[in-house]
């Protein structure tokens, strides 16, 4: 399967992506393109935090976008498992 | 006075948006309404601050005039400071900043579940964000949620992203049993309701005994207290409410009291969460 079909099918995951420069991105996919993949990093939300009465995930989504073609591996990470 | 003039942000936001592209508008939403915020905020830019808020329930970039108008017409500022007074004396409160905002009345989970009502607490700023036609009960309720955070981090200060997962059951805990006690069983979040003994000790186990520690910054804490991909939607917020009122059952204290208790001396009193 492609990264792009891989990604298009787990939108909404927790995923752990290694690109081919060796750097190391976890977070969850957000969105795709024909060229990247955009994803909610795990420490984006560092810093703004807050105790919220509910979360409702509305946004443009300021996610990071990697490109397809650098990824070298894509896997999901398990919830019990980060 | 503690609460800012948003009605002037929000005005000055609905008259200029007029005319201007999508992208134009998110831009003049980020600069009227965030950038001003961005104080409040150590480091953080404003289009993050947005970002966050508009997750938390911020209205978008979409709010027409004619709603804001409609909103403007409630006198929510005067309203909440009202309020805002009364908490501070009885409870002997801190003096946050307070930000009252419309909500975004176009997400329908915010609709169907929080009445189109919600908030944001840190321990020096509160964030209402009300839709257009919320009850004076309905604001109360959500103040007075709120509000009883920004008293209990007070009273047990640390760096926000030291605090805890049992901290925010707890904290959320309380202040959905305060808002029950205070405005009625019909108010707050509606997923939150009273639970089995053995429902209550077999959630406790399953998300939080072993992560009781786990820091606010870890990805899993907001998913544990929100709800994710396999993990029950409030869940967090559930097994803190039952908590709480079991433990005010069994040992019941003024609202300024247990405010000022410690987790462990509450947790102490639940001897149903281990399934003894």
């Amino acid at each position: 399967m492609s990264h792009y079909d891989f990604c298009r099918k787990n939108v909404g995951r927790p995923v752990k992506i290694v690109t081919h420069d060796g750097l190391v991105h976890r977070g969850i996919i957000r969105r795709v393109s024909p060229s990247k993949v955009f994803i909610d990093p795990f420490d984006a939300r560092r810093g703004v935090g807050g105790y919220g009465y509910g979360f409702f995930g509305y946004g443009r989504g300021l996610g990071l976008g990697i490109a397809l073609g650098a990824i070298a591996t894509i896997a999901f990470l398990p919830f019990f498992f980060w | 006075m503690t609460i800012h003039a948003t009605d002037k942000w929000i005005k000055k936001f609905t008259d200029k948006k007029n005319g201007k592209s999508r992208k134009e508008q998110y831009l003049l939403h980020q600069s009227i309404i965030c950038e001003p915020l961005s104080h409040f905020f150590e480091d953080i830019q404003p289009a993050f601050i947005q970002e966050h808020l508009l997750r938390h329930g911020l209205f978008s970039p979409n709010l027409n005039k004619e709603d804001s108008e409609q909103w403007m017409e409630q006198n929510y500022l005067s309203k909440v400071n009202k309020i805002y007074q009364n908490c501070k004396k009885a409870w002997n409160g801190p003096e946050p900043a307070i930000f009252v905002f419309p909500s975004n009345e176009e997400i329908r989970e915010l609709k169907e579940w929080y009445n189109g009502n919600t908030g944001l607490s840190y321990p020096d700023k509160l964030f209402l964000f009300l839709q257009k036609k919320a009850g004076n009960r309905e604001i109360i309720a959500l103040f007075l949620h709120e509000y009883s955070h920004i008293c209990r981090l007070n009273y047990f200060p640390k760096k926000e992203m030291e605090y805890t997962l049992l901290d925010a059951i707890i904290l959320e805990g309380i202040a959905e049993w305060i808002v029950r006690k205070k405005v009625g069983s019909t108010y707050g979040n509606k997923r939150i309701e009273m639970i089995s003994d053995e429902l209550l000790a077999d959630l406790w186990q399953t998300w939080i005994a072993s992560q009781q520690k786990m820091t606010r910054d870890h990805p899993k804490h907001d998913m544990i207290m929100y709800g994710f991909n396999g993990v029950p939607k409030n869940v967090g917020y559930i097994i803190g409410y039952n908590i709480i009122q079991r433990y005010m059952t069994k040992q019941p204290c003024s609202i300024t009291t247990l405010l000022q208790t410690t987790n462990q001396h509450i947790l102490a009193a639940i001897d149903t969460l281990l399934g003894k």
